[in-house]
């Protein structure tokens, strides 16, 4: 147990290492001189040339990803070019709002994706299946700067139940804050119930096709001990871990909900941060962002670990 | 049938079960009709697709949404199963009938504990409390002989080997002690001498408990083994009924007595009898003859068999054939079936070396995954697949290589073909080094060795048509000249007995029989040296087994080929090899002749293996040699010698200190055991009836 523990977070750090170098290279590569970007077109070469030597732009790459990497490791991400503050204070809030957007779409979503895909996946070919796998089909296949294009129209437009913008307001009540959020998780995770859905029904029709469901029902069994206690534990194994592997599907996701509905979350930051080539902001966030999604990865092999024996007793 | 006081436990009246297909109905079991006596065990035997496991679903009432009960009764205890709602059935299923299954790991559930699953039928059934059951389930481990069963209930179903998952199965279906138990090919996929004690149990539960068994099996071997009463089927109809005695020796349908001239024989006498291949195939389902279902098969049909179904008639006293000719069998085949004049077919064993082994050692990397394995910090294990081996095989003949899944001789076919290289020793062939991987080897030596495997479904290139793959070697090779390829496939076409209609057909269209033919035929195209086969026949049909057979005796003679044969059959390898070697965990504990590994003296395991297999013949008395326990870890084998562990005739503590020497019978009659000459040559042999 220890040992796969260690496995996994030695892994983790592996993959972190590799990240951080790939972001380094690409910010390095990238055709934009930080300190011009700050001081703008206009400044003089003087000023630029101070704030780079200021900056350390001047020194090796190796000292300068060394030097980066350990303030990194430290939370110290410099400073953002555009903003001039802290990038760890910023990502820090803006982080905090996307995971806030992101969990409770999972929270929306997983019971959802699950129950649906149990129920088609038991009754498959009949008409509840049917029914399922049409919405999931539909689900699936509109993006969601549609899907929320169209629940914005039908929504706030039309019926006018919530509103289009989901700025939060520090003043407004839990109640209050979270109906802004009503929308944009509802688009997150349409497509994700989609998927999650067509996914477990797949596994759940195989599982109640088993040999060992089977000697369950000659066993007299109980239908509803069958499902439960037979079918389900192995039937969500495989959903589980592919809902782990989309969070960083996901992520992509809330960059373009966040956008559609003024949401000012990590991926909106990232985005004007990419667009006011801010490059520390940029590189600060981008591995914040990809830590997340390694350290969802470890968290799902810990959970897969203790649902499945056979990882378990490998 | 037989006068007893008691009614039949379980009486299936004309029973017919529909599968509706794409291609129409498919009338998989018609008009079948078995009584099962209490306290008795009825075997059902036929080849796959015959009907038996659809029988065996629609006697528990579960049916694959396709399939549908359109007529007939099938009566437990004057209730109607067929008529039962899922209420009814519920009871039923578990409880008064119970059933084991062929797959056992797919079988258990893979995620819960074997605890719970044990423990649930009684909570169910008996209303029993968790302790209770707990505690009747232990017990019951102990009766089906399973080791430390405490242990057992926390564990998960692939903690356990495929003899003790059966065992956990057997003793599932025993806890609410039921009226009928259905045992689906209980030890098919097990090894011979794990099979062996499972059939142990098997007759031992039968005494002690009194339990009615429905044993379906494709093996008449197995079946012999345990059945009082026997019912043969064929393409969905009952075509035989009665005593084993009856079945085995005195056969009144043509099928039954053509599937049992299919068997290999093995016996005492070492004479080898010619294997009968049944011709023809089995008649599609969606459109069953007129007449008789066998007619197209059978060496009796005459005019009446075409357009007249014959009922199934009662011969004798409790022995009843579908057959209008079933008093009149042809004397000719009752003199084959009655082991008829050795038949030397077998090449005898070649003096010029084709193959040397010599020391071949082979070790696998225990796995090992994650940082720890890449960054080397973990002490690696190794797996002795194979531990200094020597072979020798002559041009023209066969060597046999027998033994338990486990033991290595996949590893050295392996070796031979270059797919895995070998950690030491030589491997010489034809004069050549081959001690490497098929890529280093010269091209020319490449078109003298050839490989037949297992499964041909996997074997065969689902896009390339049949003559394409067997052209592709002629092509490689260049054995024929460019022009000559197409009329070459046709002639190895027609040799494997397919013929040119053949030649452009896909894998997909062709059964698992035809396509080891195909493989069969693009193995030896280019006329190779040695062709490996890697337990060629153990996936098909007894009747497709013996057409193989005979094809690969009739290629060895046409080419002088020599052949490794891999198998765990005991028969098979008597029927086709010169010579054996019997492997256990990576080392040869005995090599030889195949006529003197029949008789003592022989290793303790030879004779073990020898006890284990299952022969249909109700006459022959063995000597029941059991072995103790389970195959050890090749990753951690026993000291001195390896079999010491499961030795029913060890000696001391030499066997497990040092390792055993070489003892010659004769000078290829080798055995690796401790035990002095003199007292292997005195033990009791395992036939007991000489012939």
């Amino acid at each position: 147990m220890l040992l796969f523990l260690l496995n996994r977070i030695g892994t983790m750090l592996l993959t972190m290492f590799v990240i951080s170098m790939l972001v380094f290279t690409i910010a390095e590569v990238v055709p934009v001189d930080p300190a011009r970007s700050a001081l703008g077109p206009y400044a003089a070469q003087q000023a630029v040339d101070e704030l780079r030597d200021q900056l350390g732009l001047d020194r090796p790459v190796t000292v300068r990803y060394a030097d980066w990497i350990s303030n990194a490791v430290r939370g110290d991400f410099g400073q953002s070019i555009h903003y001039r503050r802290p990038v760890n204070e910023l990502v820090g809030v803006r982080l905090g709002r996307s995971l806030t957007l992101a969990a409770l779409a999972f929270a929306f979503m997983i019971p959802l994706g699950l129950a649906l895909g149990c129920i088609a996946g038991i009754n498959e070919g009949k008409l509840p299946d049917r029914i399922i796998s049409l919405m999931s089909s539909v689900f699936v296949s509109v993006p969601p700067f549609a899907s929320g294009i169209f629940l914005i129209l039908i929504f706030s437009v039309w019926l006018g139940w919530f509103t289009g913008v989901s700025i939060p307001d520090p003043d407004a009540s839990f109640f209050e804050s979270s109906k802004k959020l009503i929308l944009p998780i509802l688009v997150l995770a349409l497509d994700e119930i989609g998927y999650l859905a067509r996914m477990t029904r797949i596994t759940m029709a195989e599982v109640m096709k088993s040999d060992y469901v089977r000697t369950a029902v000659l066993k007299g069994i109980p239908r509803r001990r069958i499902i439960w206690r037979h079918a389900l534990p192995n039937a969500l194994m495989a959903p589980f871990t592919a809902i782990m592997l989309h969070v960083n599907w996901m992520i992509g996701g809330v960059v373009v909900v966040e956008v559609l509905f003024n949401y000012p979350g990590l991926g909106r930051l990232l985005l004007d941060a990419a667009l006011r080539n801010d490059i520390t902001l940029l590189m600060g966030g981008t591995l914040v962002l990809t830590f997340v999604a390694v350290a969802t990865q470890v968290v799902a092999d810990i959970g897969l670990y203790f649902m499945n024996p056979r990882v378990r007793f490998e | 049938m037989i006068n007893s006081p008691k009614a039949p436990v379980l009486n299936v009246e004309a029973l017919e079960v529909v599968y509706t297909t794409r291609a129409g109905p498919a009338k998989a079991v018609r008009d079948v009709s078995l009584e099962i006596w209490p306290g008795k065990v009825l075997g059902l035997v036929g080849e796959s697709g015959c009907g038996k496991s659809t029988l065996a679903f629609a006697i528990m009432n579960y049916l694959t949404d396709n399939a549908a009960i359109s007529a007939g009764r099938i009566l437990f205890c004057d209730q109607d199963i067929v008529r039962m709602n899922s209420r009814e059935l519920r009871h039923i299923r578990g409880n008064e009938i119970a059933m084991v299954y062929q797959d056992p790991m797919a079988a258990l559930n893979p995620s819960l504990r074997i605890g719970p699953q044990l423990t649930e039928v009684l909570v169910e059934h008996k209303g029993s409390s968790g302790v209770e059951a707990r505690d009747a389930c232990i017990r019951m481990l102990q009766r089906v002989h399973m080791p430390d069963p405490l242990a057992v209930m926390e564990r998960y179903c692939h903690q356990l080997s495929g003899g003790q998952q059966q065992r956990v199965l057997i003793a599932m279906a025993l806890l609410t002690n039921p009226a009928l138990l259905i045992m689906d090919e209980p030890t098919t996929g097990l090894d011979v001498t794990v099979e062996a004690e499972i059939l142990d149990l098997i007759s031992e539960l039968k005494r002690e408990f009194d339990t009615t068994i429905l044993f379906i099996s494709h093996s008449l071997g197995v079946i012999n083994r345990v059945a009082d009463q026997v019912v043969v089927m064929y393409a969905g109809e009952l075509v035989e009924q009665g005593s084993a005695q009856d079945i085995f020796l005195d056969p009144r349908h043509p099928y039954t007595a053509a599937l049992l001239r299919c068997v290999p024989k093995i016996s005492a006498g070492v004479q080898r009898t010619t294997v009968r291949p049944i011709r023809g195939k089995v008649p599609s389902l969606h459109a069953t003859p007129s007449g008789c279902v066998f007619e197209s098969r059978c060496d009796r049909a005459r005019d009446r068999c075409r357009t007249e179904h014959p009922e199934i008639e009662q011969t004798a006293d409790g022995h009843w054939a579908r057959c209008f000719y079933a008093d009149s069998p042809d004397p000719a085949e009752l003199e084959a079936l009655r082991a008829g004049p050795a038949d030397t077919r077998v090449s005898p064993i070649g003096d010029a070396p084709v193959l040397k082994i010599d020391g071949l050692r082979t070790y696998y990397k225990a796995k090992d995954q994650g940082l720890a394995g890449i960054a080397g910090r973990h002490k690696q294990g190794f797996v002795k697949a194979v531990d200094n081996v020597s072979l020798d095989l002559g041009r023209n003949s066969t060597l046999g290589i027998v033994g338990e899944s486990g033991c290595g001789k996949t590893t050295i076919a392996k070796c031979v073909a270059g797919l895995v290289p070998p950690n030491a020793g030589k491997l010489d062939f034809i004069g050549i080094d081959i001690a490497k991987v098929v890529e280093q080897r010269p091209v020319e030596m490449l078109k003298e060795l050839q490989m037949i495997f297992q499964n041909p479904d996997s074997t065969l290139n689902p896009k390339r048509t049949v003559g394409e793959a067997i052209a592709r070697p002629l092509q490689l090779f260049g054995t024929v000249p460019q022009s000559e390829i197409r009329n070459e496939v046709v002639r190895l076409l027609d040799a494997v007995r397919l013929g040119e209609e053949y030649y452009d057909r896909l894998p997909r269209q062709l059964s698992g029989g035809e396509k080891q033919r195909v493989a069969l035929a693009r193995a030896f195209a280019g006329r190779p040296t040695l062709v490996l086969c890697d337990e060629p026949l153990s996936s098909l049909d007894v009747s497709v087994q013996a057409a193989v057979m005979n094809l690969l005796q009739e290629f060895q003679q046409e080419y002088g080929t020599a052949m490794v044969f891999i198998s765990h059959d005991f028969g098979v390898v008597n029927q086709l090899c010169s010579s054996v070697a019997v492997m256990y965990l990576g080392k040869i504990c005995e090599t030889g002749p195949t006529e003197a590994l029949f008789k003592p003296p022989y290793h303790p395991y030879t004779g073990a293996l020898l006890a284990a297999i299952p022969i249909p013949d109700p006459t022959l008395e063995r000597n029941s040699i059991r072995l103790l326990g389970t195959v050890p870890s090749a990753l951690d084998p026993p000291s001195g010698c390896r079999f010491h562990t499961r030795c029913p005739r060890k000696i001391g503590p030499i066997c497990e200190q040092e390792t055993p020497p070489w003892r010659e019978v004769t000078q290829e009659h080798r055995i690796h055991c401790h035990i002095p000459l003199k007292e292997l040559r005195t033990v009791d042999p395992v036939f007991r009836t000489e012939q």
